[in-house]
């Protein structure tokens, strides 16, 4: 491959287009691609959009980078200049950095692998397109939309709530494939009343995710409080989940946070599932 | 650290006289599509997939690898080799 030479480094900020955005778009479709995540290759316009943000933050992630780096270039929307260099130089990277890569890079292959030996299936679609959100914040901050938030909000027919549920509805059905839902979805304690009463199409209730299957629906915290979809049922009545309007971690606010996160929940923090009918 | 546990989300919507309209008198997805209104979001299973195997990647310990080889071809690669700068420690 031919090399040229690019130009000058600057910080790049999300809304502005240069010849060195699309040099960076370039270098990071090489970098995706060289690590089997190709089909997240962005358009080489020059223009830092969302999705070459969330794009250039996977590639960063992958060679090595910081969490809270990677973080940052969602969360301000601007790729500092040593993310850039590393992107487009992977070479110049320490030691660290390259053995961060490898480590991440391995485990990344390590779940393509376990994915590639189960079938693909409405739930798996459902759980994976709520997955690749994760990352995604309220913007601005509190106001219960932005972005793809505003998306969902508006797939229900909603202005500016709270997401738990409309985001576990919006992804049941739109990747899902999911027949019957309706706007009630947003209220938590209709999911649960609807899966206590065996309604369609929220399949039947039971106390522990044991033995559910992803993309079933996870009430947290109570009667009416929270609610997240299943990723995997885990030891001890504990779930990897998948959910919309939580935080990051255990602090700040478990049922208005204003991001897409993944969380590992307890036993003792889970109200009981819904099992949801999927297609197929 | 101010932790904020469990505030009721339902209590919240409640605060909104539509929406608990909307929740008390449910009605299907709008289908904004069919009248030419597209919504945004990416609808594409290979990329989600993708996505999302970077997502649970990295929840592991950043400590740990997995069974697979983690070298990749283009470990070594320079696109610009007149930015002989290194990266930065701290990036």
């Amino acid at each position: 491959m031919t090399t040229q030479q690019l130009p000058q480094l600057q910080v790049l900020k999300l809304g502005s287009k240069s010849d060195a955005a699309r040099a960076l778009q370039a270098a990071t479709n090489r970098r995706l691609r060289a690590r089997q995540l190709g089909a997240l290759a962005v358009k080489e316009d020059g223009v830092i959009a969302t999705r070459t943000l969330n794009a250039v933050r996977k590639a960063a992630w992958a060679l090595g980078a910081r969490l809270d780096t990677c973080d940052s270039i969602t969360r301000d929307g601007e790729i500092p200049v040593g993310v850039q260099r590393m992107i487009r130089n992977p070479a110049r990277r320490n030691d660290a950095q390259k053995s961060a890569g490898r480590r991440r890079y391995s485990r990344m292959l390590a779940q393509r692998k376990h994915r590639a030996a189960e079938p693909k299936t409405s739930r798996s679609r459902a759980v994976d397109a709520f997955l690749a959100k994760v990352g995604t914040r309220e913007e601005p901050a509190g106001s219960n939309s932005g972005g793809i938030i505003t998306t969902m909000q508006t797939f229900w027919g909603f202005g500016r709530v709270p997401w738990c549920g409309i985001a576990c509805g919006y992804h049941a059905v739109k990747f899902g494939g999911v027949k019957g839902l309706r706007s009630d979805v947003a209220a938590v304690r209709s999911i649960e009343n609807h899966a206590r009463a065996g309604n369609a199409p929220y399949g039947r209730w039971q106390s522990s995710p044991d033995g559910a299957l992803p993309g079933s629906f996870v009430v947290i915290g109570g009667s009416g409080v929270h609610v997240g979809m299943l990723v995997a049922p885990l030891r001890g009545g504990a779930a990897k989940t998948v959910e919309g309007n939580t935080s990051f971690g255990p602090g700040g606010s478990q049922s208005n946070g204003g991001c897409v996160a993944v969380r590992i929940r307890s036993a003792s923090e889970i109200t009981g599932v819904a099992t949801m009918n999927y297609p197929g | 650290m101010t932790t904020q546990l469990w505030i009721p989300s339902d209590d919240l919507v409640a605060h909104d006289p539509i929406a608990s309209q909307k929740i008390t008198t449910p009605f299907a997805p709008i289908s904004l599509e069919a009248q030419g209104i597209k919504l945004f979001d990416v609808d594409d299973d290979a990329a989600n997939e993708a996505a999302a195997c970077v997502v649970l990647a990295s929840l592991e310990d950043d400590g740990a690898a997995g069974d697979e080889h983690g070298e990749c071809d283009d470990d070594e690669r320079i696109d610009d080799p007149a930015d002989a700068d290194g990266v930065d420690a701290d990036v």
